[in-house]
């Protein structure tokens, strides 16, 4: 065997075992061919880098793949569209919160803000401009989300794309050292999760996302008034902290469970509840749980990405409070969600040794 | 259709052929503008597979190597034949209407 045999052997592990039995003899044969004729390989040494990324595109379509294919690439790729769907939920109604909160901050005439309101640059100046399009900006979620349920599944991805990185170009964040650069990753690693999930369980394989016009609406006016309304929940907490009219330690506790982290300890904690509730009535839950511990990892190192060692300071240690019981809360979560997925994957794994490979056509 | 597909079916409209000379009659059909990648080929093909449009047609062994043949089914022919209409259709009418505008009739 060859040192270029060897290393396209080496890349097509990337499939399914059961995809290579099937198929990795025919590819070797094919590749090398081609690499005999100077149209596969660079040199005798490597294959070139769009032949292994033509497999690693196989493989993530095989591997996450829709209703023809074997039962556990069929609940892998349902359980990351599922990632995608109820993270693009998420998401939306974070952007409805924090637009909400740009409307009620700068959308009123200056001379009517509360005492204690401050924005960044004076009305009209470009630094407040930016500043109120980049908080508009995760409005794009809802779009995405929209264009997603309505089967289009280019522009949602598009929309995504432009929802995570437009906030970040109009605001870029500061960096005062290594440690803050960590934090930021890890605040936005919930999104960048979601976002990766739909732009790779999307494929051109996977089954349509599209629901009727009387389904669509729903998914989307649901998350879009739950976030405005927490948008309002939160202006009254910011009324009630420029107040002090509330103890600080109730004040601190319940923002931190307004921020992205702790709603999503909520979410996945419903989710949970869902799942379990569901488990033993109906079959499909499986997808949905793997779903949530897939979305559970992120949120858990969001989590702890803002907490700081408390030490003597009274209001870190209520935020330490608050932020343990978070993280133990997406940690039940997300372990209970992965052992009901487990358990749907070993059921997958069941039906395909029961009935085998399903027919008509080449294994996908 | 996509166009890797529309060019798979056709290369295999005269013969059954193995992944590799699929490739090779790809890249020839489109005057070396499509030059497909294995795992392109092979996802292209297990469409083609799914939608009932290529099936297996017979294994080769040479040199111990495993060579696989695919070849073109009714339906694949049908639908390679309808989407064919359909692109001349929209080529003829493009024709047409570049026609009219060299003659000032859109310009």
């Amino acid at each position: 065997m060859s040192v270029l045999e060897e290393r396209y052997r080496r890349w097509l592990r990337l499939l399914p075992a059961s995809y290579r039995a099937e198929r990795e003899e025919e590819m070797v044969w094919a590749f090398l061919e081609g690499a005999q004729s100077g149209r596969a390989g660079h040199d005798d040494q490597h294959p070139r880098f769009l032949e292994i990324a033509s497999v690693a595109a196989l493989a993530l379509r095989v591997r996450l793949g829709g209703p023809g294919s074997p039962p556990r690439s069929h609940l892998w790729g349902e359980a990351v569209r599922r990632a995608a769907l109820l993270g693009l939920v998420f998401w939306t109604v974070i952007g409805c919160l924090y637009a909400g909160q740009a409307v009620l901050t700068y959308g009123i005439p200056p001379e009517m803000l509360p005492d204690g309101v401050m924005g960044i640059g004076d009305p009209g100046s470009p630094e407040r401009v930016r500043l109120v399009l980049a908080e508009l900006a995760p409005l794009l979620w809802a779009v995405a989300l929209g264009a997603l349920v309505r089967g289009r599944s280019r522009t949602a991805k598009a929309a995504a794309v432009a929802a995570l990185v437009v906030p970040y170009m109009l605001m870029p964040p500061l960096f005062l050292n290594w440690e803050s650069a960590v934090r930021w990753a890890c605040s936005i690693l919930p999104a960048v999760v979601m976002v990766l999930a739909l732009v790779i369980g999307f494929h051109r394989d996977a089954p349509p996302s599209r629901l009727p016009a009387r389904r669509a609406l729903p998914v989307v006016a649901i998350p879009v008034a739950a976030g405005l309304l927490l948008a309002l929940v939160v202006g009254v907490l910011g009324a009630a902290t420029r107040a002090g009219t509330v103890p600080a330690p109730i004040l601190v506790q319940a923002w931190m469970w307004v921020d992205v982290p702790g709603l999503a300890s909520l979410s996945l904690l419903a989710l949970t509840v869902w799942c379990a509730a569901m488990g033993r009535t109906l079959t499909w839950p499986g997808p949905a749980a793997l779903a949530g511990a897939i979305l559970a990892v992120p949120a858990v190192l969001a989590r702890a990405g803002t907490l700081s060692p408390g030490g003597a300071d009274p209001a870190l240690g209520m935020t330490g409070l608050a932020g343990g019981v978070q993280l133990a809360v997406l940690l039940a979560s997300g372990i209970t969600l992965a052992v009901v997925g487990v358990r749907a994957l070993r059921a997958a794994d069941d039906t395909r040794a029961l009935y085998g490979r399903p027919s008509g056509g080449q294994p996908r | 259709m996509t166009e890797p597909a529309f060019l798979v079916l056709t290369a295999l409209v005269d013969e059954p052929r193995h992944g590799y000379g699929i490739a090779q009659e790809v890249e020839r059909l489109s005057g070396g503008r499509v030059q497909l990648k294995i795992g392109t080929l092979y996802g292209v093909l297990d469409r083609l597979a799914a939608d009932g449009f290529v099936e297996a047609d017979r294994e080769e062994v040479r040199q111990g190597r495993l060579r696989r043949y695919y070849r073109l089914t009714d339906e694949g022919a049908r639908a390679l034949e309808e989407e064919a209409v359909r692109l001349a259709d929209n080529a003829r009418r493009a024709v047409e209407r570049l026609r009219l505008r060299q003659a000032g009739g859109l310009a």
